[in-house]
């Protein structure tokens, strides 16, 4: 195992309200498929109380950049008290889901995947070197577009919600 | 002189999947579920092998059932598919529920942990571990030759239509709120 590096820590959705949660996890699941990523499910819970479904369910997809890099983004949600409601929608009687739901995304860059550099302390310090100085502006632009996906994975999120969108992307993709 | 072990020269020799959870609590078909597993495994040309089947009663709430599963496929001569499904359940009891058509049915109630994990595992009659040139041969066929394929078609069919199916199927069966997969659409390549 390479290196990991934070690039977005905690990128927090706090929702309560009205939701498909099926839908929702269509939304995220088809952002990470679109963008292909490959699909690595951490955690699958679910437990029926009394006040309604809690589910825990966590998904770390990565994808891999370079033969040197990787990109993983690490998707928390966290379903609280959910429940049946009915509602009206287009003049027809249907069951939806209400609830209170969080969402975490954070994004890491693995460096080094094959752990080439990290056998020695004089490696190490070669790759620190090309990581951050030779290489500066492929690391940076790795970066870039890794907070530009996780960007837009944020904003698919909120417009599903339909909430007040405080950010729009407007980064640029990399090349 | 320093002596060559194995893993120095023998690359890839398998490619294991990550595994996946569930852990559901709430009502189930134990039955149905059981048989999903079995079935799902038939139709994609696997030997199924139930390795265990546990059943303790550790206290009043209910026992606690382990089914080990392993379901091996030989896909090609040099390497073949290994699967390894545990169903554990707990505080698991049978209640009798009626349907909507007002028809009863027994049912399990309790707390169900799944856990699937796949492996492909290369050169799996070891034909090529006979000798030391064969090992040696081995190691850069896999390195060399096969690497892409290993990555891109072997474990790739293995993780997405074999662990990730049988993970969206389980939901299904459990009527799970995540039970959606997006990547069932995903296409193999031949």
């Amino acid at each position: 195992m390479g290196h990991i590096k934070i690039i977005i820590d905690h990128d927090k959705i706090d929702y309560s309200g009205p939701l498909d949660i099926r839908d929702l996890f269509g939304v995220i699941e088809n952002f990470i498929f679109y963008m292909g990523f490959d699909k690595r499910q951490d955690k699958d819970f679910e437990q029926n109380t009394p006040n309604g479904k809690f589910i825990e369910w966590q998904i770390s997809p990565w994808k891999w950049i370079t033969d040197y890099t990787r990109y993983i983004i690490k998707v928390r949600l966290l379903g609280y008290d959910i429940v049946k409601a009915n509602a009206v929608h287009e003049g027809k009687k249907t069951k939806i889901d209400n609830g209170r739901v969080i969402i975490v995304i954070d994004g890491f860059v693995e460096y080094d995947l094959q752990s080439r550099w990290q056998d020695h302390p004089v490696l190490y310090l070669m790759s620190q070197l090309y990581d951050k100085f030779i290489f500066k502006a492929y690391t940076e632009r790795f970066e870039q577009m890794l907070v530009h996906d996780v960007n837009r994975l944020h904003d698919e999120i909120e417009k599903y919600f339909n909430m007040y969108r405080h950010f729009s992307v407007i980064s640029r993709q990399g090349p | 002189m320093k002596q060559a072990k194995p893993e120095d020269f023998l690359h890839f020799t398998s490619a294991a999947t990550p595994p996946v959870f569930i852990q559901y609590k709430g009502i189930w078909d134990m039955q149905d579920l059981y048989e999903t597993v079995a079935d799902f495994f038939r139709q994609k040309k696997f030997k199924f092998y139930e390795k265990q089947q546990r059943l303790r009663r550790p206290g009043p709430f209910g026992a606690e059932i382990l089914y080990d599963f392993e379901a091996t496929r030989k896909v090609e001569e040099f390497y073949l598919w290994k699967v390894t499904v545990k169903l554990e359940t707990f505080d698991e009891r049978d209640i009798e529920i009626v349907l909507k058509d007002g028809t009863k049915k027994k049912m399990t109630k309790g707390r169900i942990w799944i856990y699937i994990d796949g492996i492909v595992d290369m050169d799996y009659e070891k034909s090529w571990e006979k000798t030391a040139f064969l090992a040696h041969l081995k190691g850069f066929y896999n390195k060399y030759i096969v690497k892409k394929r290993i990555e891109g078609l072997w474990w790739d069919e293995l993780q997405y239509k074999i662990v990730l199916r049988l993970h969206a199927l389980l939901k299904e069966r459990l009527k799970m709120a995540s039970e959606i997969s997006e990547f069932r659409h995903m296409a193999g390549v031949h």
